[in-house]
Parts: structure tokens; C-alpha cells; sequence
């Protein structure tokens, strides 16, 4: 366990972030660089050879003219023919354990860790250190599922079922952790990046300590980048900024949305209750910081601010034009999440597509087929599990991003 | 009561005459009980009806929200998040009285939650999760005012139905077996102050 990580002090990250913005002179910013050199993994990269093998691997991904197509067949038949796919032995192997739907959803999630440990293997240097660490987004779900479960007494079958080994923690180590009290799990993550959170909980604080590693995963991606010097670690450093300017709109939106459906004499009741449980006492404990137009002062501003106030901040960014159809003319309590979730994710692929034309031989081609690959899985999830509940094909269309 | 069990007595006659009385007292109170049975059956029928289709509609929008949650986001992530939740609704269940019967009054508690206590962290989670815990919630506030509400019907239709009995007994047998009894009694009475009478007017004419 302790081999599996390199462990890095967030307090160092903080006060070296904290001198860049000091001195924003040129010593300074060579010994950031100099440090963000530390963290980087060793050997050299190896773009064009991991840009060309990602970009085949891309071209194997299910072209959108096939949607229609799967939309209009039964589960059987779309459990066939995904069955004649990159999927076929995933969904041989899990054939036994699972059927239906659950099957689809088993092997697509394996057939993705599956590629994503194959574009870890394909990288080199700077590459493969940047995507490890994206692909921690796993680690960090898995470690929530498991902590979750054990908080819950949920059988360790069932917490294994509830894993997706994409990230660094591998599934024998997961699984062994299921089996294992929540003592002894919080134990074995003493000596990893995570100690510092997981030390924290006692609990009673699984939300807070879910948020604050959701956060992290994301302060530790940073982390990572450094001060970005190089072309390639801009655009990724771009790629994360975008994302979490997603995630934050999400969730200031959800939020809001939340709080528009709770009436005053409510509020004042709870409030009498306890201040704690009726309003979220710190917005910063939530929002993540680092968006590419969204900073954390304006989300502040805008969590405090009106629906007028709201829209008229979101029309001078770049997410009005795909957003204007679902806010305008809206509030907070008409807003509808779901297509605005789907939007922004149809917007970040957009972007990323654009990008990666841009720098043909760079980090975003990878990143872009990352996330076309876990889109392409959420689309025949929703397509699979759709057909297993009798959902309509519109409803089904309507879940689907694209591209 | 049958007739040929009465004893034809002036004493016997009182009481009879004290239990028409009482049993036409208590006809006349027990219907108006059950009008006014009916008429808070009738109030709250409107009420469980609405209800009725709003629970309806609440499990449809909670199965749709579900299956999207689990389309979208993966029946894995949708368990993940329901392993999370800590804080079981309470339901508290009180007695109240309507025209003597016992009807429940059911009050739920930490049934909708707010958005961060719901007991997964709201940063790495999603709108769909939301929309089906939302839905599910309501759905379990539904599910106690129907509760309340088709319980309390079924309660007030038992009493009615008890209620329509015993207005029927004493309305169609006990008075009228009453009444009877007491003209049986009256007749013979009557007979026997003739029969009296007569052996009265036989002495005295022997006497004479």
C-alpha cells in the first residue's frame, strides 16, 4: 500500500501556491517550476507514438450514426450487438454473474477501466503521470463507496459490486478492503495522500469528508500540473479548469434549485431547530477552485445573487450559448439540472474536440478519448438500462450526448 | 323479547315503557351519529382521492427519476449514494377522535431532506441522484398522508357500518318487539280488570 503512492504534502502545495502569488517574479516562478518537475513522473513521454495508439483506440469507439440504430432495437438485440464489439469479452467473461441491463453495465464499466489501464500502459513521462492522476477520480469513488458501505454494514459483495477499478487502486486491494472494518480501512490509507482527509472522519462526517475528497482530487490534480510552463501542461491545466468550471455551475445551480423549494416559514423553523442542518454554513467548503471563467469570488457572489443576477453573469462567459435555451425565461425552481448537466458535458466534449485538432500531438488528445470513452459508456448505459425499464426512445435520446 | 316471556304486569308495563323511551333516545342519537359519520367520510373522501392520485403520480415520477438515475449515472453510482443515507425518516403516530371513533394522526419527520443532509456529498454526486432521492421522499410523504388518511376511512366506514347496524336493531326490532310487548301487556291488563270486574259484579249479585 505504501509503495503505491507518492505521497505529497497539500501544506507544501498551499504555501507554494501561496509564494507564486507573492512574488510573481521569475525566481519564483522557476523554483514552482522546479517543483512541479519533482512531481513529475520519471522517463520521457511519448506523444506522437501514445497520440497515434489513442487516436486507433479512438476510432474504435461507436460512431454516432450507430445511435439511432441501437436506439431502435430491443435489449436482446442491442445486448447482441454490443456482444460483436470491443465489449464481446467483457460481456462473455461477466456472462455467468450477470444478465440484462446489469450485465451491459457490468462489462462497460470493466471494458473502461480495461482502456483506461491500456492508455496507462501506452504513455510515457509526462502523459502517463498527468493521466494517472486524472484517472484518480476513481480512487477517489472508490474509497467513498467503501467507506459508505462499511459506515452502513452493506455486505462486502455488495460493495464490491459498486467498484469501478479505473484508478491507481487496483481491485484485489479494493476488494480486500471491503472485507476489512472501517478502522482497519482507514489504516491502511494512513501513509497515502488521503490520510490527511480520512483522519478527519469520525463518523458522523461522511458528507464532509466525501466533499472535501472530491475536492482534493482536484487541488492534487493541480498539484500535479505545477505552474503550468509547457504547452502540453496549459492545455491540461485548461482541460481541468473547464471541468471544474462544470462541476461548480452544477452545483451552484443544484444549490439553488434546492433552496428555492424550501419556504421561509421553513427555513425559520429549521433555523430555530438548528442553524447547522437548515442552510449550508460555508459555500467555499463545497466549491472547487480554479475554473477557467468562473473563480471562486464570483461563484460566491453569484450563490448570494438573484436569478436576474445569475444569467446576466452567465451571458458574458462562454457557457451562454449552450445554456441560453435552458435559462432563459426560468428561475431557480423551473431550471431543469438535467439537461443543463448534459449540456455542459456536450459543451466540454465540443471543446476538447476542438482542442485536440488544434494540438494534434499533445496531452488532449488522450484526455479527449478518455472522456469520449466514458461517454460512450454512459450512452449505452442509458440506451441498456432504458430498454430494461421500458423507458420511451425520446426519453432515451433525450439522456444521450452525441458527438 | 318475545311476547309470552313478558309478565303482564303494571310494573312490567313502566319499565317497558322507560326502555321505549331509552331505546328511541338512543335511535335518534345513534342516526344522527352515523349522518354525521357520513358526512366526515364524505369530507375525507375528497381528500384520500386526491391524495390517491397524487401518491400516483408521486411513484411514477420516483420510478422515472430512479430509472433515469440509474440509466445515467449506473445503477452502481445510484447504490453507492444510497449506501450513504444515515438519517431514517420517524413517523409518529398520535390518536385522535371523530364523533367517539379513534382515528390515527400519523406525522412523519426527516422525510425531505435538504440537499446537504442528505448523507452523500453533493460535490462528486449529480442532479439525477438529487431528482431521485427528491422524488423518493416525496413519495414517502405521500405514502403518510395516505396512511393517515384511507386508515381514518377505514375506521369511520367500520363505525358507520356498526353505527347502521344498531340504528337498524333498534329502529326494525328491539322498539317495535318493545311496543309490542307493551300492548300485549295493556291488552291483558285491560283483560284482567275486565275478568276482575266481572267476578266483582258475580259476588256482589250472589251477595244480594
Amino acid at each position: 500500500m505504501r509503495d503505491m503512492y507518492r505521497k505529497e504534502s497539500p501544506v507544501e502545495v498551499s504555501e507554494s501556491n501561496d509564494y507564486v502569488e507573492k512574488f510573481r517574479g521569475e525566481f519564483d516562478k522557476a523554483t514552482v517550476y522546479a517543483s512541479s518537475l519533482k512531481r513529475r513522473s520519471t522517463g520521457s513521454s511519448n506523444y506522437p507514438y501514445a497520440v497515434t495508439r489513442i487516436r486507433a483506440m479512438k476510432v474504435k469507439l461507436i460512431p454516432r450514426d450507430s445511435y439511432p440504430r441501437l436506439l431502435n432495437m430491443s435489449l436482446d438485440e442491442f445486448i447482441f450487438n454490443i456482444s460483436e464489439t470491443d465489449y464481446r469479452s467483457d460481456i462473455e467473461e461477466l456472462s455467468r454473474e450477470y444478465s440484462g441491463a446489469n450485465l451491459i453495465e457490468h462489462a462497460l464499466n470493466r471494458n473502461m477501466a480495461t482502456s483506461f489501464q491500456k492508455v496507462l500502459r501506452i504513455t510515457e513521462g509526462d502523459p502517463h503521470g498527468l493521466v494517472q492522476e486524472y484517472l484518480k477520480k476513481y480512487d477517489i469513488w472508490n474509497i467513498k463507496t467503501i467507506l459508505r458501505g462499511k459506515l452502513h454494514n452493506i455486505s462486502p459483495a455488495d460493495i464490491r459490486e459498486a467498484l469501478i477499478t479505473a484508478g491507481s487502486l487496483r481491485y484485489t486491494l479494493l476488494s480486500s478492503l471491503s472485507e476489512k472494518s472501517l478502522d482497519e480501512i482507514l489504516k491502511e490509507f494512513k501513509e497515502t495522500e488521503y490520510a490527511p482527509i480520512l483522519d478527519s472522519f469520525d463518523g458522523s462526517n461522511l458528507p464532509e469528508i466525501e466533499n472535501k475528497l472530491d475536492k482534493f482530487y482536484y487541488t492534487n490534480l493541480f498539484s500535479v500540473i505545477g505552474y503550468p510552463f509547457t504547452s502540453d501542461r496549459k492545455l491540461f491545466n485548461r482541460f481541468v479548469q473547464r471541468e471544474i468550471d462544470g462541476r461548480n455551475l452544477n452545483l451552484l445551480i443544484r444549490l439553488k434549485k434546492a433552496e428555492s423549494f424550501i419556504s421561509e416559514e421553513k427555513l425559520a423553523e429549521k433555523a430555530e431547530k438548528s442553524e447547522s442542518e437548515s442552510q449550508i454554513s460555508d459555500i467555499n467548503d463545497l466549491l472547487i477552485e480554479n475554473g477557467f471563467e468562473f473563480n471562486i469570488n464570483v461563484l460566491q457572489d453569484l450563490y448570494k445573487s438573484s436569478y436576474e443576477q445569475f444569467v446576466e453573469v452567465l451571458k458574458s462567459s462562454s457557457y451562454w450559448n449552450v445554456l441560453r435555451n435552458l435559462v432563459e425565461n426560468k428561475d431557480f425552481s423551473t431550471i431543469d439540472l438535467t439537461d443543463i448537466e448534459n449540456a455542459l458535458l456536450q459543451f466540454n466534449l465540443k471543446e476538447v474536440t476542438s482542442e485536440s485538432l488544434q494540438s494534434i500531438v499533445s496531452i488532449v488528445p488522450i484526455m479527449e478519448y478518455l472522456i469520449y470513452k466514458s461517454n460512450e459508456v454512459r450512452n449505452l448505459r442509458i440506451i441498456a438500462r432504458g430498454k430494461s425499464v421500458g423507458m420511451s426512445n425520446e426519453l432515451i435520446k433525450e439522456q444521450l450526448v452525441i458527438i | 323479547m318475545a311476547v309470552k316471556d313478558v309478565k303482564p304486569t303494571r310494573s312490567e308495563l313502566q319499565a317497558l315503557q322507560k326502555r321505549i323511551k331509552l331505546s328511541k333516545n338512543g335511535h335518534k342519537l345513534l342516526k344522527m351519529k352515523r349522518d354525521g359519520l357520513i358526512m366526515e367520510f364524505f369530507k375525507i373522501l375528497d381528500k384520500a382521492r386526491n391524495v390517491r392520485e397524487e401518491l400516483d403520480k408521486a411513484y411514477e415520477d420516483a420510478v422515472l427519476a430512479s430509472n433515469l438515475a440509474s440509466a445515467v449515472e449506473g445503477s452502481i453510482a445510484l447504490k453507492s449514494a444510497s449506501f450513504s443515507v444515515n438519517v431514517v425518516p420517524s413517523i409518529e403516530l398520535k390518536n385522535t377522535n371523530i364523533m367517539g371513533v379513534v382515528v390515527p394522526e400519523i406525522r412523519g419527520s426527516d422525510v425531505h431532506k435538504q440537499l446537504h443532509t442528505r448523507g452523500y456529498g453533493v460535490v462528486g454526486t449529480n442532479a439525477y441522484i438529487d431528482e431521485a432521492a427528491d422524488t423518493y421522499e416525496i413519495l414517502v410523504e405521500k405514502i403518510i398522508v395516505a396512511a393517515e388518511l384511507e386508515t381514518t376511512m377505514k375506521r369511520l366506514l367500520d363505525d358507520i357500518e356498526k353505527t347502521k347496524r344498531r340504528v337498524n336493531a333498534l329502529e326494525f326490532k328491539v322498539i317495535p318487539e318493545l311496543e309490542e310487548s307493551v300492548s300485549f301487556i295493556k291488552l291483558r291488563l285491560e283483560e284482567m280488570e275486565r275478568e276482575s270486574l266481572s267476578s266483582l259484579k258475580k259476588i256482589k249479585g250472589k251477595s244480594a
